[in-house]
């Protein structure tokens, strides 16, 4: 945890991380302290440390006795949202899987409607045989035969039937 | 063992930043020098790793936005963040301890009461400094006074200053000899530490450089710059908590 701290100190820790991160240090007061002196030791290094022990103790008494701010800015909760997705993956990825994911659906489609095609095709062909078969067996002239299915219904216009209300 | 020729490269490539923003730059002091180092045309730098980090502002942004929210502990972890670097800032206009120290307060609270003005369209620390100088003059022109050190201070300043002899002049006896203690405490336990350790520690927090170019100086992978970097601080931390929790845990 303070390893991922002093990471979160140096901006050295990706958007997500940092703000798992930031809730965990506010529930962990150990996490809160390491934060403070990891920052009084850089601030120390580069002589900055100038201001007395108590400071930040009366600051946060006077924060606390002030009104609890409770507007989140909408342009920013935007600006920090669009850093979190922008993080997470380019837009040119988003666009490369859509098309990938539209070009697989479309084989898969084009693939079922040729297998389709090719098995209805010996059906034709066996129902042509047959026809062609009763027609010699039981000696029907093909041209009445030709005729009759002609004027049959086809499948599913036999169905059909025209209402008016 | 830090690769020298590395930084020399990586300065005449312009490929680091000298230091991170609102940070002392004591490469930037020097930069000058840097034109005078040759051109040493050796093998190729190798990139150790891409690490996909969050900005300073963006962490920054976040603690706003929860404070925002009403999380006052979010808003003190800015506070522990910049009440120093503030705090330094403003010596350049006011000598008088007690009074920066009042001026740095009366301009955190004063951010945290337009906390929900903040947009986000410029960096937290650029705003917060902006309030500070603004405060620091009110505070000097109610006194009837101009700023003793520097009037034109403006946030080019604020953002890049360096440090100087002002802070030596706002010290009274008792921050003078507590901030003595943990310097040299700090001072001390840097010297001590193992050198990987005490070149990471430096190359951050004073040249103000990322974890990637360290690394590329020092010749390993960035996960391990980033444990030297927390060692050490773990190190310096705990002989700090002896000199800290005496004063009734009160705390930097």
């Amino acid at each position: 945890m303070n390893e991922q701290i002093s990471a979160l100190l140096d901006d050295e820790i990706a958007l997500e991380d940092a703000a798992h991160i930031i809730n965990a240090m506010l529930k962990n007061k150990d996490a809160a302290q390491a934060w403070s002196q990891y920052n009084l030791i850089g601030d120390a290094m580069r002589g900055n440390a100038v201001l007395s022990q108590q400071f930040k103790q009366n600051l946060m008494q006077k924060i606390q006795i002030e009104p609890t701010v409770l507007s989140p800015n909408t342009a920013l909760v935007d600006q920090i949202s669009h850093v979190k997705h922008a993080n997470k993956l380019p837009t040119s990825w988003a666009i490369a899987a859509s098309f990938a994911a539209v070009m697989v659906v479309g084989f898969m489609l084009l693939n079922q409607q040729t297998h389709n095609n090719n098995e209805l095709a010996p059906m034709e062909v066996a129902q042509a045989d047959v026809s062609k078969g009763v027609a010699a067996d039981e000696g029907i002239p093909t041209e009445y035969l030709n005729a009759h299915q002609a004027s049959a219904p086809s499948a599913s216009a036999y169905y059909i039937q025209t209402v008016s209300y | 063992m830090i690769y020298t020729i590395k930084i020399q490269q990586l300065a005449q490539l312009s490929f680091m930043q000298p230091c991170s923003l609102g940070y002392t730059s004591i490469s930037e002091k020097n930069s000058g020098e840097k034109n005078e180092i040759n051109i040493i045309p050796t093998e190729t730098l190798t990139k150790v790793a891409e690490t996909p980090a969050a900005g300073n502002r963006e962490i920054d942004h976040e603690l706003v936005l929860l404070a925002q929210r009403g999380d006052k502990r979010a808003f003190g972890m800015l506070v522990d963040k910049y009440q120093r670097k503030l705090g330094r800032l403003l010596s350049r206009m006011i000598r008088d301890q007690t009074e920066i120290e009042d001026v740095v307060q009366e301009s955190f609270i004063k951010a945290y009461r337009a906390l929900p003005n903040f947009r986000g369209d410029s960096a937290f620390y650029t705003w917060l400094y902006r309030i500070g100088i603004n405060t620091a003059k009110n505070h000097l022109v109610s006194l009837g006074r101009r700023p003793t050190v520097s009037t034109d201070i403006e946030l080019e300043d604020a953002e890049n200053f360096d440090s100087g002899g002002e802070l030596r002049t706002m010290e009274t006896p008792e921050t003078a000899l507590m901030t003595k203690e943990i310097a040299q405490t700090v001072n001390d336990t840097v010297a001590s530490l193992p050198e990987e350790l005490r070149t990471a520690i430096t190359l951050r927090e004073l040249e103000g450089f990322s974890y990637e170019e360290i690394a590329t100086m020092m010749n390993c992978p960035i996960g391990t710059v980033r444990s030297r970097i927390f060692r050490a601080r773990e190190t310096i931390s705990l002989k700090l908590k002896p000199l800290l929790d005496t004063n009734d845990n009160k705390r930097w």
